[in-house]
């Protein structure tokens, strides 16, 4: 450790905040040091002189004066934006307390915010369009009409229509009715 | 038990004016010490101490618990005062063209000037040269902190006088804990080195 060094190191000794590492070295410099040395004894000494300085008494009228100012003056109501953010610990945009780093932050986030929910629902949009089309085109997927077909068509039904060149959207259709013949009841009528 | 200041505060904003009242009787005399040791005014100290009671009291309900304690706001508020009182002073000073009349009627300025003294506790074992030669030192102390720049007199009155911690001190400057501690070291080498001929005398 060199003299700036200790230099630097002379509150933190004086208030003992040093780690051992740093207290040896400061220790093994200052006493090898008389010119840090003085300096040192110089600096603890205007340290104690400073906090000896005597508390200033206020004037016996300080706090009647007080109440008499206090009288002519009201309290700020507090407005509804704040009031809101107290009730939802929401953040504070009071333009007195105006924080460029907080402020740049918070609108960071708000983007972030809007540009994931806008990328969302589009997604959303565009895989709702897409399933749209893989219905209508028959061309298009044949796994997802295999899917279809399977769903709609079991096995034992499904198995002859694909010979007669049938669309997917009317197979479905008729099977539709087909099932609906079978299940109603004709009440004897038929 | 002593009730917390954050208490106080609480129980002022739902309309105990009495939680207030004792808030102040807790903290005006440290507050117009720093104010008056910042400034070395002291007459000043306790308009500008009112003022920041007046600003405390009007902007209660704007009090969050656990954003900030109530010491750290007020000094904060008291801080930002000072702040505006030397710019105003030194704007007065500039302006001001009657300092050769004032100075031929005995008025020196010292007026401003705090009178240890005078503020001293009364001790039975006074003896006049001890008194004061301590009036001496505290008056050398007092101008060799005026004399710091605002940016270290404020640590140092802080730490030194009025005995808050390095945490506090860091939330009323809003500086980072290791700036707050370089900057108290630096404010107290440049006392010392202001205070330099005095100590070797002593």
């Amino acid at each position: 450790m060199n003299c700036l060094e200790a230099v630097e190191n002379f509150s933190a000794y004086y208030e003992d905040l040093l780690d051992y590492q740093s207290l040896k070295h400061f220790e093994t410099h200052m006493s090898a040091c008389s010119e840090c040395q003085r300096e040192y004894d110089q600096f603890s000494q205007s340290i104690k002189v400073t906090q000896e300085l005597p508390q200033i008494e206020p004037s016996p009228f300080f706090l009647t004066t007080l109440e008499h100012k206090l009288a002519g003056n009201e309290r700020e109501s507090i407005t509804l934006w704040e009031r809101i953010s107290r009730l939802f610990k929401l953040p504070l945009f009071n333009v007195a307390h105006f924080n460029i780093k907080k402020m740049a932050l918070t609108m960071a986030v708000v983007l972030l915010m809007v540009a994931t929910t806008v990328t969302i629902v589009y997604r959303d949009d565009v895989f709702h369009q897409k399933n749209q089309s893989s219905i209508t085109n028959s061309g298009i997927s044949s796994e997802r009409q295999d899917i279809d077909r399977n769903e709609f068509f079991p096995i034992e039904l499904g198995s002859d229509f694909s010979s007669i060149g049938v669309s997917p959207m009317m197979q479905q259709n008729y099977t539709l009715k087909q099932v609906s013949y079978s299940t109603v009841s004709t009440g004897g009528g038929l | 038990m002593v009730e917390l200041d954050d208490e106080l505060m609480l129980r002022f904003q739902k309309g105990d004016e009495e939680a207030f009242s004792l808030l102040v009787r807790r903290h005006h005399k440290p507050l117009i010490n720093f104010i008056a040791r910042f400034t070395g005014d002291r007459d000043n100290a306790e308009d500008l101490a009112q003022e920041t009671f007046i600003r405390i009291y009007k902007a209660a309900d704007r009090y969050k618990q656990g954003r900030a304690k109530f010491k750290t706001w007020m000094y904060i508020i008291a801080k930002n005062l000072c702040k505006n009182e030397l710019r105003n002073r030194s704007r007065r000073d500039r302006y001001r063209v009657d300092n050769t009349t004032i100075s031929q009627h005995g008025n020196d300025g010292d007026s401003e000037e705090i009178d240890i003294v005078a503020t001293a506790p009364a001790n039975s074992s006074y003896q006049p040269e001890v008194a004061l030669q301590r009036k001496e030192l505290n008056k050398t102390i007092q101008t060799a902190i005026e004399e710091l720049p605002e940016q270290y007199r404020y640590p140092l009155i802080l730490r030194d006088i009025q005995g808050l911690s390095y945490d506090e001190i860091s939330d009323i400057l809003e500086l980072r804990s290791g700036t707050t501690k370089s900057r108290i070291n630096r404010a107290r080498i440049m006392l010392k080195d202001k205070l330099k001929p005095y100590m070797e005398m002593i």
